[in-house]
């Protein structure tokens, strides 16, 4: 017990990332979590296993599609796609959290004398 | 996609989600080695930065459920195999909770019958029996005493608080002129008798208050019962004659199928009803304001009242009334209280009070029953605590196990039931 607290950021945070990578290209699962590892600088503090109930959630929303193919690597895995649905969803979560990061940095921006 | 279709297809969809998942981790492990870690180092790391596989799996699946009502399923299936593990343990809950339940049922469903259901006149609450009580201290041995014609002329000449008042008398009549002659148990009724109940005759009329006068009292109501019997549940009998106790009356209506108003066990027993009324006549009350020597009028009283008129108003006013009446009589102290009763209460009785009481027992027992089965379960879920433990180290929280022994609880309740 005790490990349901969510490691990432904030609700939608998630998915939001996973739409702008496959917004590049289609990518399979661990690629994802590879993107956004290294785009990240490691700053973001991901269980890796988290994606997965969040890529369901999009497939769900039809953000994305999936289907078999084989890695570079060779490995048998499942290659998510951006709809155009997604790509959309992807703009408007985009623009209301800069909105919210904008408004976040006004406030916690340090008070001139 | 309709929620019908991707019900179907949702196994599809995440069938692969664990192989997906597993591929996940392998690819991680095989980079770490590659990167030079040791084998089970890699591992290690890899099952750490990737999460709890169980549960994520599962909120995967649960993404295209409906999480709630499937877990309850599984919850469900999960307590009737405890149920058929602990046969003995199912048996003495089941056992106790089925009498408490039970028994408060069958005494709920009397006390609702008697007591809560609706009385079959409308606005029922506004029906009650102006009861007049013997002198206070003198014990007659009955609990109320009948009006003397005087006394109700005087009341429905004089009251504010009713809309209708009327007064009635048992009687019965020899039926001739229609067939085999029959005895049959009647009602003489005034003109107020039925507005006061707001009955309407399914058939016809009831009396006017012209009829309701001494010579012209030859109308007569007929039951449902004694129409279908005796008649044929002939429509066309309105206005035909038929002869009471040797005079013509005429039948002017026919009352709705159930309605035998008074019946004997709903009046006090100074009254002697019939136990089924079978048809009506006019009471056609001497309307003289003088009481006439030898009068023997017992007549029972039913009012209703006016609209926003409570009981206790109708009391107020009837004490009143109470009080004029001795002042004009000689040695009439105390004879003229009353008791006005609602009809609800009238019709439950002697009943009422140890309804309630057994209503009350029945209910300290289910009680009883409950916290007998409540200690049992208690004394279960001490050598349950290892399932607990197990499952909560495999990711269940706190919410989601109260929920498995609450729905536990359930279904075994409902198999009570």
């Amino acid at each position: 017990m005790g490990n349901r607290q969510p490691r990432d950021l904030f609700p939608g945070a998630l998915e939001m990332m996973i739409l702008r990578t496959l917004k590049r290209q289609p990518l399979h699962g661990y690629a994802i979590a590879q993107h956004i590892r290294r785009t990240s600088d490691d700053l973001l503090q991901i269980e890796e296993g988290s994606l997965y109930p969040a890529l369901q959630r999009l497939l769900k929303e039809a953000c994305v599609t999936a289907g078999w193919g084989v890695s570079s690597t060779n490995r048998r895995v499942r290659i998510y796609k951006l709809t155009p649905a997604g790509a959309k969803q992807l703009e408007r979560q985009v623009s209301s959290f800069e909105q919210m990061l904008e408004g976040i940095t006004r406030v916690l921006a340090p008070v001139k004398p | 996609m309709n929620w019908i279709s991707r019900l179907f297809s949702r196994r599809r969809l995440c069938t692969g989600l664990s192989a997906e998942m597993a591929e996940h981790l392998n690819e991680k492990i095989d980079d770490l080695v590659a990167g030079g870690m040791s084998r089970e180092q890699a591992t290690r790391t890899a099952r750490r930065e990737f999460g709890n596989i169980t549960l994520l799996e599962e909120h995967g699946r649960e993404v295209w459920q409906w999480p709630a009502i499937e877990s309850f399923f599984a919850d469900i299936r999960f307590a009737l195999r405890m149920l058929r593990k602990s046969p003995r343990f199912t048996a003495v809950a089941v056992l106790t909770l089925a009498l408490g339940i039970g028994a408060s049922t069958a005494v709920f469903s009397l006390v609702d019958a008697v007591l809560l259901k609706p009385l079959p006149f409308p606005h029922a609450e506004r029906i009650v029996f102006p009861w007049r009580l013997p002198k206070r201290g003198l014990n007659l041995g009955f609990d109320t005493y009948p009006w003397g014609r005087v006394d109700f002329l005087f009341f429905s000449r004089e009251s504010k608080a009713f809309e209708a008042l009327g007064a009635f008398q048992s009687d019965s009549f020899d039926l001739t002129r229609s067939g085999e002659p029959v005895r049959v148990d009647g009602l003489r009724a005034s003109a107020g008798f039925f507005p006061s109940l707001g009955v309407s005759p399914s058939l016809g009329r009831t009396f006017t208050d012209e009829e309701d006068r001494p010579g012209n009292e030859h109308e007569v109501v007929l039951g449902d019962a004694l129409w279908r019997q005796r008649f044929g549940a002939d429509p066309g009998i309105l206005g035909r004659a038929i002869d009471l106790n040797g005079a013509p009356y005429t039948v002017i209506g026919v009352m709705p199928r159930g309605f035998a108003f008074p019946r004997a066990n709903e009046m006090p027993d100074i009254f002697t009803f019939a136990p089924q009324v079978q048809l009506w006549v006019p009471l056609a009350l001497d309307r003289r304001s003088t009481v006439i020597p030898n009068e023997s009028d017992e007549l029972a009283v039913i009012g209703r009242l006016k609209p926003g008129v409570t009981v206790a108003q109708a009391q107020a006013d009837m004490d009143i009334m109470g009080k004029q009446l001795e002042s004009q009589r000689r040695n009439g102290q105390g004879w003229f209280n009353s008791d006005v009763t609602p009809l609800a209460r009238q019709a439950a009785g002697d009943t009422r009070q140890p309804l309630l009481l057994i209503l009350a027992a029945v209910g300290v027992v289910l009680l009883i029953a409950c916290s007998n089965v409540a200690s049992l379960l208690l004394t279960r879920s001490l050598n349950r605590k290892r399932e607990l433990t197990v499952r909560a180290a495999l990711g269940a929280g706190a919410s989601r196990l109260i929920r498995q022994l609450l729905t536990e609880s359930l279904s075994w309740r409902a198999s009570v039931v």
